[in-house]
This record gives C-alpha cells, sequence and structure tokens, in this order.
C-alpha cells in the first residue's frame, strides 16, 4: 500500500507541468495576500478597539499560520492531487530533506508556531530576547520583529525563545508597570521628595492606576545619597519612555523649587573620585 | 463659591431620584441617632446633582448649609469648614477642592481630614463621578464616605415624563418618518463603469445599508411600535438615561410643536488629538467647567504646558465642537459629553 503511495507520488511529480507551477504559485501569492489583508484589518480594528488591542493582534500570528497551512494543503491535495496518505508520505520525505538542509530556518518555524501557540509573547508586548528590548510588531512564522526604543526594527529568529529568557514587560495587557529611579543627596528631606515624587506619578497624564495596579513609591538608603524609586502602571505600554521622561521633568522641576538637589557628581561615582 | 440657608424659591421636580432620596433620608437619621455619617453623591456633568441638593434642603431648610464650590479653591481659608454651620452641611462641587498637580492635594487631604473629625454634623458632599474615580484610585477617597451615591441614569418612561413635564397633554405631535417598510438591511447596488481601453461595461457592486430596518432589528423594534416610543427610546439610549444631555437632545430636535423619529441622530464624530489635547479634554471634563486661567494654574505650573499650547488645544476643541465657553468657563458641549467620555475612557485616561 505504501509502495504504492510513494510510487504515486513520484508518477504525479513527474506529471508536474507549467500550468500546475503557475496555479501554485498563484495559491501563493494569494496566501500572501490574504494573509496581508487579514494583519491589515486586525490591526486596524485592534488600534479602535483600546481595550482588546493586544488580544486581536495576537490572532494576526495565528491566522497566518492557518492561512499558510491551507494554502499548502490546497496545493498537494488539489493540484497535485494527493491523498491523505501521500500527503503524509510527502511530508515525512520533506521533512527529512530540509531537516538536514535548512535545519536553522525550519527550526524556526516551528518556534514560530510554538510562539502562536504558548504565547509567550503577543504582538503589542514589550519584551526583552536576548540582547533586545523593545515593542513587538509582528511575530512572522522564521521572525520576531522588535521596535527598539531607538527606533531601530530588529528581526529575531523564533529559535531564540528555545534558548534565551524571555521576559515580557505586559504579557498580554495594554499596561505595563515602569520603574524611575531618582537620586537625591543624602540630607534632603525626604518626605517632601517622596510626597512630590508620589504626585508627579499620580497626576501624569500617562499614568494607570486601579486596585490591582497600584503606584508604589520606595526609598532606598544609600552611603552617600538617597534613591527614591516609583513603581506605577503606564496606560499604554508605547508610552513608557515618554512616561519616564515626563516623571524626571516634573519631579525634578519641584524639587529644585524646594531646595533639593541630586547627589553631587563626585559622591555618585565614589570609585572614580577615589582614584 | 456661595453659601446659602435659604429655601430654593424654583419648586421643582425630581425624576427617577426616589431611591437616592430614601438613601440620603436614611444617613441623615442615622445620623441623628448618634451615628457618625458622611455622605458622597456621585454624578455625570448634566445628570441632576443640583436637583438633588434641592430637594435636600428643601426637604431640611432650617437645618442645611449649603456651600457651593464653583471655581477652583486655592485656600483652604475658603472652605468654611470651622464656622457657624448648621447640622447638615452640603458642599457642592467637590472636585473644586484639588487640582491633577504636584501640590494640587493639599486642600482636599485638609478638607477630608475636617470631614472625619466633625462628629456635630453630617456633611453630604457631590462630586463629578470622573474625579471621583481618579481620587478614589489615588487618595482611596472612598473610606471617607461611607454612603455613596450615584445618580443612575433615566429609564425610558421616566425620560419621557422628564422630557414631556413643561408641556400639556398632547401638545407635542410625534412623526415617524423613518422608512422601516423595507425589510432588507443590505441590498447590493450595481453600478456600471464603462473602461477606458477596450469600452467593455463593468458592474462594481456596492452594499447600501438601511438605517431603519437595521435599527428596527437592533432594538428589536415592532411595526406597530408608536413613534413616541421610537422618539424616548432613542433619546435615551443616545443621552445615555442622562436628563441634561436628553434635554439639549430633545431642544435640537423639536420643531414645536413636531418631533421627528428621523431628527434623532447618534452620528458619532472622530475625535482626534495629541496627548496634551487629550489631557486638557479630561481636565475639562473631570472638572465641569474651567476658566482659562484654572487651566493654565494646572498645566503649567506641574505640566510645562505653556499658554500658547493651551490656546492651540482650545482651537482644535472648539474646531472639533467639543467644548463651549460661557462667562469665560469652559466645558464639553452637553451633546458631545458621552463621546468625550467614550473617547477618553478608550485611551484610558478616564478610568
Amino acid at each position: 500500500m505504501a509502495q504504492l503511495d510513494v510510487e504515486t507520488v513520484v508518477t504525479n511529480f513527474g506529471n508536474i507541468d507549467t500550468s500546475t507551477v503557475i496555479v501554485s504559485f498563484a495559491i501563493i501569492i494569494f496566501a500572501y495576500i490574504l494573509s496581508k489583508i487579514v494583519a491589515f484589518l486586525l490591526t486596524s480594528i485592534s488600534e479602535m478597539t483600546w481595550k482588546y488591542r493586544l488580544h486581536l493582534k495576537s490572532i494576526i500570528s495565528i491566522f497566518r499560520v492557518l492561512i499558510y497551512s491551507l494554502a499548502v494543503y490546497y496545493i498537494l491535495a488539489s493540484v497535485f492531487e494527493l491523498s491523505l496518505n501521500q500527503l503524509v508520505i510527502l511530508s515525512s520525505f520533506i521533512g527529512a530533506v530540509i531537516g538536514f538542509g535548512l535545519r536553522n530556518l525550519f527550526e524556526d518555524i516551528a518556534a514560530g508556531i510554538v510562539i502562536v501557540m504558548e504565547n509567550p509573547y503577543q504582538v503589542g508586548d514589550r519584551i526583552e530576547m536576548g540582547d533586545y528590548y523593545g515593542e513587538v510588531k509582528d511575530i512572522g512564522l522564521r521572525a520576531t520583529l522588535m521596535i527598539t526604543p531607538d527606533d531601530d526594527l530588529v528581526s529575531a529568529p523564533n529559535s531564540l525563545v528555545f534558548t534565551e529568557c524571555v521576559a515580557s514587560g505586559n504579557s498580554g495587557s495594554s499596561e505595563m508597570m515602569a520603574t524611575l529611579d531618582i537620586y537625591i543627596e543624602n540630607d534632603s528631606d525626604v518626605d517632601l521628595a517622596m510626597k512630590i515624587l508620589r504626585e508627579a506619578v499620580v497626576t501624569s497624564r500617562f499614568v494607570y492606576i486601579s486596585p490591582t495596579r497600584p503606584v508604589v513609591i520606595l526609598l532606598n538608603d544609600y552611603p552617600f545619597y538617597k534613591g527614591l524609586k516609583a513603581r506605577a502602571y503606564v496606560n499604554d505600554l508605547r508610552n513608557e519612555f515618554i512616561y519616564r521622561s515626563d516623571i524626571t521633568q516634573r519631579t525634578w522641576n519641584e524639587f529644585y523649587k524646594w531646595g533639593i538637589k541630586p547627589p553631587k557628581a563626585l559622591i555618585l561615582n565614589h570609585k572614580s573620585a577615589a582614584e | 463659591m456661595l453659601t446659602s440657608n435659604k429655601k430654593s424659591s424654583m419648586e421643582k421636580s425630581l425624576f427617577g431620584l426616589d431611591e437616592q432620596i430614601a438613601n440620603i433620608q436614611k444617613g441623615i437619621s442615622d445620623f441623628e441617632s448618634g451615628k457618625s455619617v458622611n455622605i458622597a453623591i456621585l454624578a455625570h456633568p448634566y445628570a441632576g446633582k443640583s436637583q438633588l441638593v434641592d430637594e435636600i434642603i428643601k426637604m431640611y431648610p432650617h437645618k442645611v448649609t449649603n456651600v457651593i464650590f464653583s471655581s477652583i479653591i486655592n485656600n483652604k481659608a475658603e472652605i468654611p469648614l470651622l464656622g457657624d454651620l448648621n447640622k447638615i452641611s452640603i458642599f457642592d462641587n467637590c472636585h473644586y477642592l484639588y487640582t491633577r498637580s504636584i501640590g494640587g492635594f493639599d486642600i482636599i487631604k485638609e478638607f477630608l481630614n475636617t470631614v472625619i473629625s466633625s462628629d456635630e454634623r453630617i456633611h453630604i458632599t457631590t462630586w463629578n463621578i470622573h474625579s471621583w474615580n481618579y481620587l478614589d484610585q489615588v487618595l482611596d477617597i472612598g473610606k471617607y464616605f461611607p454612603i455613596q451615591i450615584t445618580i443612575p441614569p433615566l429609564e425610558p418612561a421616566v425620560m419621557k415624563k422628564f422630557l414631556l413635564s413643561g408641556y400639556k397633554e398632547n401638545e407635542i405631535l410625534f412623526v415617524n418618518d423613518s422608512d422601516v417598510s423595507e425589510k432588507k438591511i443590505f441590498t447590493a447596488i450595481k453600478k456600471p463603469i464603462t473602461e477606458k481601453i477596450t469600452h467593455r461595461t463593468i458592474n462594481l457592486y456596492s452594499l447600501r445599508i438601511n438605517n431603519a430596518a437595521f435599527k428596527a432589528l437592533l432594538f428589536k423594534r415592532k411595526k406597530d411600535e408608536t413613534a413616541e416610543s421610537i422618539i424616548f427610546e432613542e433619546i435615551t439610549k443616545i443621552s445615555h438615561g442622562n436628563p441634561g444631555v436628553a434635554k439639549e437632545i430633545w431642544n435640537k430636535c423639536l420643531e414645536y410643536p413636531v418631533i421627528k423619529t428621523s431628527s434623532i441622530n447618534s452620528d458619532f464624530d472622530d475625535i482626534d488629538f495629541d496627548d496634551t489635547g487629550r489631557f486638557v479634554l479630561y481636565i475639562i471634563l473631570s472638572m465641569g467647567h474651567l476658566k482659562k486661567e484654572e487651566l493654565k494654574q494646572i498645566l503649567y505650573q506641574s505640566h510645562n504646558i505653556d499658554e500658547t499650547v493651551i490656546n492651540k488645544i482650545i482651537f482644535e476643541m472648539f474646531n472639533q465642537d467639543l467644548i463651549k465657553k460661557n462667562d469665560d468657563n469652559y466645558s464639553i458641549k452637553i451633546e458631545k459629553l458621552y463621546d468625550v467620555i467614550k473617547y477618553l475612557e478608550k485611551i484610558r485616561l478616564v478610568w
């Protein structure tokens, strides 16, 4: 039976003519265009519904995998007229060939499917993967596209999820925690500084506060200066950097009004000062 | 700021607030029997907060001191907390006691401290619901007011009574001029176009939506539903049950003595601002109305937004037909209130 199937597969491939190749290409192009349209539509809808933005974006990758899988299935089943058994045999054969030749590529594709299924991160998340940190713009079959804070577009191979730790700052939520450190002179009025920092955070136009998303201000005592840490959630992870800048600027403007100063540079960098 | 012990001269009827009044009466009777009680009344702008306050004054004419804040309070001496107040102290528009700026919570903290320290009187406070929701997250303000009363939206039947309260019976004529006879919601429209090179005719198809039929299906409207019922349901829906907004829509749609179903539309206009513009819009919404000087006080001193930017944003808001100016006060246009709320909720400025 299997022998017969293999023979049919070989015969069918022997019968491939120009029109079969053209139809196959046309199906692939159609799948490509369809996946682009679906991605465009879902992105547009997700931007309209702020609350479910990331949920909708996360479906894009699933649709993409589905569309390409259906296209490949359609080419093999309808154009090459292969039965299910023959498809399995062909898949094993192709798997063996590419397992040796294009191992990395297919490792990335397998990782892409794992990302879609397990959701370690989604489109729109802010993640740290390998040496890169940024917002996930797209999860392709082979690579994940990220925009770094410096606006660089980084294409990280999906297989990194197998070898590197991936940290997601918001894991599917629109808001994400952003911590901010501010250092002040040791003899500063700490109570006043903490009050100002807290008010700078809670009055920021980028902050999001709820019972599960509280604002926390922490004080750290160092030998030559004091450190304040503000932990709060930014309403949209895309505002993370502008939020930090907003808080820093407004806090320092107020600190200067009240005579709260940053630690002296020589003290902060006390090792080089000692040298 | 105004202080008044007098009974309101205008006789106003209350609609749909019976339960709220009963809760307030119970709170006052608990206080009179020795319990420490403070009440917060929360409402959207134009929802009827002032009417409820007037009703309390009418019920307890000699026991009430009413303090109305109508602009931002910058000095705690402006709050007559230690003055000769009656047993029932009403503080209207308490959202003017804070500003969303660094140092903007000092007065409200002082006020809240006084409110919980005084056992001699009951404090009834009213708040813009957006300011309240913000302060509840930032200052946990709900803990200071064990009784919180939210003014609910009106149901269509109550809305009808409210809107028709100023007219005689059968004075208004309700007309249903919407086309619901056509049952199909979507109709394919064929548009022939002559192709330029070969001069062949190609048919382009588009979909036409029958709005009236679509609405009828959406709201499970029956064929024999009266024009009056359709109109009050539509107005209640568009106004989110807010009587102030409903009255504005009613006045705009009424071609006395006729009101038509076709005149009631809920077209949502796109609102588009940058981060700063959105924030200014939120500040105006959460305060109800503000003078430009007050906006400058919040935005310049704490948010480094200078006057030229504020002017530009206000100009944009007028361009998008979102705000109005009355006696130097800027406020959200009544009919745009829920468009603005929806927009600010979407971008998570309204929590």
